[in-house]
């Protein structure tokens, strides 16, 4: 009877983990001349522990009307770690800039630290969302 | 403990007949999603390579020159052994950076038979009026154009498949010869098939 119960905990609890979460994401104010606010959404608890936002660095270009961000992200756990990211960059009015808004798949090796780059889109961008997930992706359907 | 067998075998029937079903289920999905059906060249590989290459690019400066230089796209050379249709990836980086407002694209190189007859239909038909009709010899000249290769190495090995893609770009000034950019963009995808089925 307790190797049931443990079996449906087990299963529920795999259940839960493959579920989608929303995910991770650091808001930031910026242009050319650099960051000017910054505040981070936890939505996943788990990546919250294991994967934390470092610093972000703006380096102006296009006669320092544009910008290129790169945020660093460090894997705090001691396994490696999957995870989908994107950026998505914002005019002062808050339309979005972004041409290309796909989750992109990353692996951050035990305590790795890696920056992620991004440029902006034009000249108009007055900030970006860098968000980060756990991998959801398509896979076979066996059809 | 009856109860439970009870749940049990009607568990195992809805798997099995979810499992029977002959009909696949179809779904519309998000183009931004992550796309692992199989270990081959896919979406998601075509996204992070445009990603990779209009960053790149956008920050050269080339196109942070204010000028908004003029290119064509030649062809990206699938030295892979699969059949890919890189026109798909560069298209892909060339709207993104049409969109940037960055750079302007020479049509040329995609359509240059049909620029050619319509230019001479406008010119010696005369069908169309004079006053709107555009002249020949005013074409803009590209000032770079963009070239590459898609390369693969793929091995297996058991369950096992590993493939590792490399796509590489390059900017050539056609006035100079010279090459002003290139940059590349590396992929590691495996699969592992499942002990039973696959």
């Amino acid at each position: 009877m307790r190797k049931i119960h443990r079996f449906f905990f087990v299963l529920t609890l795999f259940v839960v983990a493959c579920a989608g979460t929303a995910p991770n994401i650091l808001n930031v104010q910026a242009g050319p001349m650099g960051v000017s606010a910054k505040h981070i959404e936890i939505n996943d608890k788990y990546l919250e522990r294991n994967l934390s936002y470092g610093d972000v660095s703006i380096k102006p270009f296009d006669g320092a009307t544009s910008f290129e961000a790169q945020v660093m992200l460090k894997n705090e756990s001691d396994r490696d770690l999957s995870f989908e990211y994107r950026f998505m960059w914002y005019d002062a009015r808050g339309y979005d800039l972004s041409n290309i808004t796909s989750w992109l798949p990353a692996v951050l090796g035990a305590k790795e630290t890696k920056g992620f780059r991004s440029a902006s889109p034009g000249p108009n961008a007055a900030g970006f969302k860098f968000m980060v997930r756990m991998p959801h992706p398509v896979t076979s359907t066996g059809a | 403990m009856k109860r439970i067998m009870v749940f049990i075998s009607v568990a195992a029937l809805l798997v099995l007949s979810w499992g029977c079903a002959s009909t696949p289920e179809v779904t519309y999905g998000s183009p931004d999603q992550i796309e692992t059906v199989t270990a081959d060249f896919g979406s998601t590989d075509l996204q992070i390579i445009a990603e990779k290459m209009v960053n790149s690019l956008l920050v050269t400066p080339v196109l942070s020159s204010g000028t908004r230089p003029v290119f064509y796209v030649q062809n990206v050379r699938n030295k892979t052994d699969e059949h890919i249709d890189t026109k798909s990836v560069t298209d892909k980086i060339k709207v993104t950076l049409l969109k940037s407002g960055k750079v302007r694209f020479s049509a040329i190189g995609d359509v240059k038979d049909e620029m050619v007859t319509q230019l001479e239909f406008q010119a010696s038909s005369g069908m169309v009026d004079p006053k709107t009709a555009k002249s020949i010899g005013k074409l803009v000249g590209a000032d770079y154009f963009l070239y590459g290769e898609l390369a693969s190495i793929r091995k297996s090995a058991g369950r096992v498949k590993d493939v590792y893609y490399k796509f590489t770009l390059n900017l050539v000034n056609i006035q100079s010869g010279l090459i002003e950019w290139a940059d590349e963009k590396e992929i590691r995808k495996q699969a592992k098939k499942p002990l039973l089925g696959g």
